[in-house]
């Protein structure tokens, strides 16, 4: 594999990059603003000996000047840099709307709060709160998979604590932990152990995980 | 030594685990070599936990729980794989599912091997240097499980039943004639050999780490690309945040 590590765009006295861009196989674009974070950003790209780097500035197609004069770079992984593929693309839409269809889909935000009887900033509470499983569609909205309530719209006490232990806003690390079916063999979901009364022990998997250091 | 057969045995820990001379060929003396470890993020104190850790937090196959919390030295293991797939496998195997082909009229998510944002943004791959002379009995050598007997085959490497492959780990740890183990995971084919390096104070001490700043998955992109072919797992991208 070539081996191109290009500095002098970024580190030549009179040019201050402020802003990158990175994206990755599938053509997911991640933006660097901090100082410290496109700090750390070149640093790892120039001591990846296995990875080569483009770095785009003015002239290229994919830079732009500010109107505060500030440079704009966009930094490519050399290996990404192909249009992403659209079988996988395909793929990964289908698997992602199958984490959100699964055990009978998800209630909106307006349905879900006109059934609970909720407000919406109790729910937003709830989601900064990591106390209900979420996720968003391409709009932003957010949506609640039905499976995690009994029947009084009450979030079920094992995924509350298991929510608890992963405390986070990737919400497809929530989803895939509570439904893959990784526990055991021949493999059973942690949502199923919830919901046959074993949710002691998918509380203990998730755990395990999480405690890895 | 027992001639038993049969998958799924627990460890016979009333018996001494010894290096009989039958079994000193398959103990390998390793050379200075560089291996790879996933480490997680510390929530509390907001980065990420140190490449070094042996762990006997009893959560994955072979961190069996410490029988006396009193000797530093009477459990912790250290799993690394020799190369960047191999720790991939371990960590995230068990959370994949236990079918790996797609098959008809189950979900995707029921059969994929995929890691989130979190995955690969919260765990961190570093290199470890292993040094010149631990002995790790090699379970990967043809002959090397059945020599030992008791039952122990490759569902040890296998299986997701980590309450018994742990009672192996405790028994291997107990034999002071060797530093470690040698295995491959099942998941990711003969190619992903890991060392199990077990706590103790010739070993703990002689392993080195590069200082500079741990990287995320997501920042060894080159690798990470390689791995996922070889492994046939996507890296799921994010969904988007929620509208204020």
């Amino acid at each position: 594999m070539p081996v191109t590590l290009i500095r002098d765009t970024v580190t030549a006295p009179k040019i201050k990059v402020t802003r990158l861009e990175m994206k990755d196989e599938q053509g997911n674009k991640q933006v660097l603003t901090r100082a410290a974070a496109i700090r750390d950003a070149i640093r790892v790209m120039k001591s990846d000996r296995d990875g080569w780097y483009v770095i785009k500035r003015n002239g290229s197609s994919s830079t732009t000047q500010t109107n505060k004069g500030k440079d704009r770079t966009s930094i490519h992984s050399h290996q990404h840099t192909g249009a992403p593929n659209p079988k996988e693309t395909a793929a990964v839409a289908e698997y992602v709307q199958s984490l959100k269809d699964a055990e009978g889909g998800a209630w909106s935000t307006a349905e879900f709060v006109q059934r609970a009887g909720i407000s919406r900033q109790a729910l937003q509470e709830r989601r900064d709160s990591f106390t209900i499983v979420y996720w968003t569609d391409a709009k932003r909205h957010c949506h609640y998979p039905k499976w995690q309530f009994d029947s009084n719209l009450q979030v079920n006490r094992y995924v509350r604590d298991i929510l608890a232990l992963l405390s986070t806003h990737d919400t497809l690390k929530v989803l895939t932990t509570f439904l893959v079916p990784s526990i055991g063999e021949p493999g059973v979901s942690a949502l199923r152990l919830i919901q046959s009364g074993q949710g002691e022990k998918a509380f203990e998997y998730v755990r395990a995980i999480t405690d890895e250091h | 030594m027992s001639t038993d057969s049969g998958s799924g045995k627990p460890a016979p820990l009333d018996v001494e685990f010894r290096i009989v001379p039958a079994l000193k060929q398959y103990v390998h003396k390793t050379k200075r070599e560089v291996v790879w470890r996933i480490h997680g993020h510390d929530k509390m104190a907001d980065k990420p936990y140190g490449p070094i850790f042996f762990s006997d937090l009893g959560a994955s196959r072979w961190d069996f729980r410490a029988p006396d919390p009193h000797d530093p030295y009477s459990a912790g293991v250290l799993c690394v794989g020799r190369i960047f797939e191999a720790a991939i496998v371990e960590t995230f195997g068990k959370q994949w599912p236990s079918v790996l082909a797609p098959v008809s009229g189950l979900a995707p998510y029921a059969s994929a091997r995929v890691l989130t944002p979190d995955d690969v943004d919260r765990k961190y791959m570093s290199r470890i240097t292993v040094p010149e002379g631990l002995r790790l009995f090699d379970l990967t050598r043809l002959g090397a499980m059945s020599s030992i007997g008791h039952g122990l085959d490759a569902w040890i490497t296998a299986t997701k039943d980590y309450a018994t492959t742990r009672t192996w780990a405790q028994w291997f740890f107990r034999c002071k004639e060797i530093d470690g183990l040698i295995y491959s995971s099942r998941p990711g084919g003969a190619q992903t050999i890991n060392f199990v390096l077990f706590n103790r104070p010739g070993v703990s001490s002689t392993l080195s780490f590069s200082s500079t700043r741990a990287r995320t998955l997501r920042q060894w992109p080159v690798r990470l690309a390689k791995a996922g072919r070889l492994l046939n797992f996507t890296v799921l991208p994010p969904l988007p945040a929620p509208l204020p």
